[in-house]
């Protein structure tokens, strides 16, 4: 199949001749396979092929946006009189700067296309994943709950009034396995994931792996204690929670309405010494990679904290122009018809000194816990800064030593605390989740309520 | 509440058009060798106003419209899709989903057997007296901004956001076997979040009203009153204090209750993951998991709940009564699943839209009421309970293979001499699914049912519309986590 692509300067042009003063025409095409399995068999396979269309409009400085999955002329043609309908009702923003003026390409390039996962097909898929569940299935007492494997290429196209078309083709590959283990009449379930532009067979399998391991340390998971001693957090959770809680904080619209608890802070040292965060957008395969954002701005590598010293917040075009500068790309937006708000590509957690091999770490604890898996920690709240989590899967640590799994611990306390002087270091490789790249955190400032 | 429209009065005309088409390429398929087909048409349209502080932030329109096939062919599921309401792009699509169910039939796959069900032939749409999409958007942007200034002249609070959402969503399903179900919901709603800063932190409180209805819904609201609440609630969240992580006996307002039982049972309770062994309640059937006093229901055209008349199979969707008298009664299923158990699909087989797969979702879930009055209940509580409630609440996640939940809940109270006393923020709690319901001590005869316009329940990538609630309920004891 191929992905279906509309010109979009012609789109903007009509958006102008029904009355737009200016126009933001943004164009997503796709297509894509997922194989899904259940109880140790392949259940079902799913193709799936859309444009959706995204026409943000302003008269003078009303603005209206509309969009959808599109088929044809007509259904662009309503999309964009609705957007120019919609401006003209609309109360005037008087900060309104226009539609961003700089459209173009960052400088250096990236690896966002994969020609091997974009040959993939469905049979691909599905062969792939029935080779994931005979994998799992030899091994006594495992079940394959579920499992989805995807692999798909698109076109992202933007052009408004004064800039553009720019265009990026990228692919992209998803694969998730929930892990079911028997043992000594015990149960229990793991679920692993990735995501990444480039597919290949060894991360698979070392998912699948990752997961079939874990699922039996749930089966014999304990009800958790409560513990104050240091807790490391694996790559994954350490990602979600700096996700959650420092994403939104760095973004200039939120620190703007004096919705981050960053606000004020620029030059100030808000994390420890050993800090650094980097928003990169130029990692090869990452899902935050790109050359442009969803502005047609070009995007940028910039420190945002260097040595615990906050350095700049995010920008997009609008937020940038109320403090008179220029967008940092990284204005990106929920669907192609919202409004962007700043947000990260991929954020880099780099900590220094931190050390190659996790067990050196946990030989210097007396009494803590390494959690592997929590659910909730989107539930933190970015505006005061407090974590929330429940670990599902968790590991006591004793006199320098992993001890036994556990579940159900309520982990609590404050990031900016946590990530100062409760940053203790970090260890392992580094990995990267939700686009936070991150080595395994280890902090002496979260709370953990046990439920035994 | 809802209209039935077999008696002609209110057919969802939009989808007249097409219906011999599909029916023609259904029959298409069947040539091709196809054992049973099924297909989604949608159209669905959104409209968003967004008031953040002192500007409309965004006024957009989306619209999504299109049609997919599931083809089963020798007990292999193949899915495909079209925006192209063509016969050529219709007839391609259910052709792509043929050829990806026969290429799984070549692999170890496990056969699907779907339960009987009846040709249903019916229409039906949700009731409204004023099309809000009809309602001029300076009326509708008036609402927002008003809710806005009347929050943000309460102390402390630095800026409010208020949404304004509005719905309408048209489905027809239609299968090989002569079903043909139509149904339209109409769903509007407006949101209010006060972000304040106190002395102690910067706190955020929200709260929402939504309702199957039209624009009248909108006008029977008191929204200074709204306005006014949620403002002196961030205030008072944000000279809070955090409550010490531990075990505690806690009230829950039904609010609560609504997103924990969805949670912590009702996801527990879809038969697609109890048959993947995913589930704690894999094998619970008929035995006690809940104190007497419990009864829960999922219920597709609860009032107060989202309208789901018929699933995304056309299945009747009316009342399941998954646990009575504390006794688990029935898991929550779609044709296959009921299939593959031996029992009656329960309506519960659902798509976020006409290009995804079916899952088994809840539809409006909630703790039937009790007997209790919502004081006696916080006076029974005793000293050094807490009394959680949930506006600020962003939701809750469970892990049902491993039987965990937790929510982060909205500003809360301790509770003295029977009544909420200081307040606390930050709240989160977290448990054990078949520990909670064993310990519930109360159950009070206010039930509460709530959907949104704005949000839903998320799974395998899908995010559908739903309904929850229950009426206040006393918990024996519950972790609270302090944020």
């Amino acid at each position: 199949m191929e992905s279906v692509v509309f010109d979009v300067e012609k789109i903007v042009r009509l958006a102008e001749k029904l009355g737009a003063s200016e126009a933001e025409v943004t164009l997503v095409s796709s297509k894509s396979s997922i194989a899904e399995a259940t109880r140790n068999t392949l259940e079902r396979l799913i193709t799936r092929r859309t444009a959706t269309l995204g026409v943000r409009v302003a008269t003078g400085k009303q603005v209206g946006a509309a969009g959808g999955e599109v088929a044809d002329a007509s259904d662009i043609e309503e999309i964009v009189r609705r957007a120019v309908s919609l401006a003209k009702t609309s109360s005037p923003d008087p900060n309104w700067p226009g539609f961003n003026p700089i459209v173009g390409l960052a400088g250096s390039s990236v690896e966002v296309y994969h020609d091997a996962t974009a040959s993939l097909t469905g049979e691909d898929l599905s062969r792939i994943l029935n080779r994931q569940v005979e994998m799992a299935t030899s091994r006594e007492g495992v079940t394959i709950a579920s499992a989805s494997l995807s692999a798909g290429e698109g076109v992202t196209i933007i052009a408004n009034s004064y800039g553009g078309p720019v265009e990026e083709k990228s692919t992209s590959t998803g694969y998730w396995v929930e892990v079911k283990a028997r043992i000594n009449g015990k149960e229990g379930t793991y679920y692993s994931w990735f995501s990444s532009a480039r597919f290949d067979d060894k991360t698979v399998e070392e998912t699948t792996r990752d997961a079939l391991a874990r699922a039996f340390d749930a089966a014999n998971a304990v009800p958790a204690k409560s513990t104050r001693g240091p807790v490391i957090l694996v790559q994954r959770e350490a990602a979600m929670l700096i996700d959650t809680l420092i994403s939104p904080a760095v973004s200039a619209y939120n620190v703007q309405l004096g919705r981050s608890p960053l606000k004020g802070k620029l030059g100030e040292k808000v994390f420890s010494h050993s800090l650094t965060i980097t928003d990169d957008p130029f990692i090869p395969w990452e899902t935050g990679s790109g050359r442009f954002d969803d502005e047609g701005h070009p995007t940028t590598r910039k420190n945002i904290v260097e040595k615990g010293v906050l350095k700049t917040f995010l920008y997009d075009h609008y937020t940038a122009s109320i403090e008179g500068r220029e967008s940092t790309g990284n204005g990106f937006k929920f669907r192609p018809w919202n409004n962007p708000s700043p947000s990260p590509t991929n954020l880099v957690i780099d900590v220094k000194d931190a050390r190659s091999n996790i067990a050196d770490v946990i030989s210097d604890i007396k009494e803590g816990m390494l959690v592997a898996s929590t659910i909730g920690a989107w539930l933190s709240n970015p505006i005061s800064g407090q974590i929330n989590a429940t670990a599902n899967l968790a590991y006591m640590i004793r006199n320098g030593e992993i001890g036994s799994p556990v579940k159900g611990a309520v982990l609590g306390g404050d990031i900016y605390e946590n990530l100062g002087e409760g940053l203790v270091t970090a260890a392992g490789d580094l990995q990267c989740y939700h686009s936070v790249c991150t080595r395994m955190l280890v902090l002496n400032k979260l709370r953990v309520a046990g439920s035994s | 509440m809802w209209l039935d429209a077999t008696d002609g009065c209110c057919s969802v005309e939009s989808m007249d058009t097409i219906r011999d088409d599909i029916k023609r390429i259904i029959k298409y398929a069947l040539d091709l060798g196809a054992d049973f087909v099924d297909a989604r048409v949608e159209s669905y349209e959104y409209e968003l106003f967004v008031y953040d502080k002192d500007r409309l932030k965004e006024q957009s329109f989306r619209t999504t419209r299109g049609a997919g096939f599931r083809v089963v062919y020798k007990g292999a599921q193949g899915y495909a899709s079209t925006t192209r309401l063509d016969v050529k792009s219709l007839r391609s699509a259910v052709e792509a989903a043929f050829r990806n169910a026969r290429a799984l039939s070549l692999s170890h796959t496990r056969k699907v057997r779907l339960a009987p069900y009846p040709a249903l032939r019916e229409s039906v749409s949700s009731l409204f007296r004023i099309d809000p999409f009809v309602i001029s958007n300076k009326e509708k942007i008036e609402v927002i901004k008003n809710l806005v200034s009347v929050a943000q002249e309460v102390k402390d609070v630095e800026s409010a956001i208020a949404r304004l959402g509005l719905q309408r969503d048209e489905r027809l399903v239609i299968n090989s076997e002569g079903l043909e179900v139509a149904a339209k919901t109409v769903l509007t709603g407006v949101a209010l979040t006060a972000v304040a800063r106190g002395d102690k932190s910067m706190e955020y409180v929200s709260d929402s009203k939504s309702r199957v209805a039209g624009w009248e819904f909108i006008e029977s609201l008191d929204l200074n009153s709204l306005g006014r609440s949620v403002g002196e609630l961030a205030s008072t969240a944000s000279r809070a204090s955090t409550p010490s992580p531990g075990k505690y006996r806690v009230v829950l307002e039904p609010e609560v209750v609504g997103l924990l039982i969805h949670e912590a049972l009702g996801h527990a309770s879809e038969a697609d993951l109890v048959l993947s062994g995913a589930s704690v309640l894999q094998g619970l059937l008929g035995q006690r998991i809940a104190v007497e006093e419990i009864s829960i229901s999922d219920d597709g055209r609860h009032p107060d709940g989202y309208f789901v008349p018929f699933d995304d199979e056309g299945v009747r969707k009316t009342k399941t009564r998954v646990v009575e008298k504390g006794i688990l009664k029935s898991y929550l299923t779609g044709r296959a699943e009921a299939g593959e158990l031996g029992v009656e699909p329960t309506g519960n087989s659902r798509v976020m839209s006409y290009k995804d797969p079916l899952l088994v979702r809840q539809t409006n879930y909630y703790i039937e009421p009790g007997d209790w009055k919502p004081d006696e209940i916080l006076e029974a509580a005793g000293d050094n309970s807490i009394y959680v409630t949930a506006k600020g609440a962003k939701g809750g996640e469970v892990d049902p293979g491993m039987g965990t939940f937790t929510f982060g809940v909205g500003i809360s109270w301790t509770i003295e001499n029977g009544e909420p006393a200081k307040p606390l923020r930050g709240v989160s709690i977290g448990g054990f699914i078949l520990d909670v319901l064993k310990k519930v001590e109360a159950v009070g005869r206010d039930l509460k049912v709530t959907t949104s316009v704005f949000g839903g329940c998320g799974k395998g990538g899908q995010l559908v519309r739903v309904g929850d609630g229950g009426p206040h309920l006393l918990v024996g004891e519950l972790i609270v986590g302090g944020r």
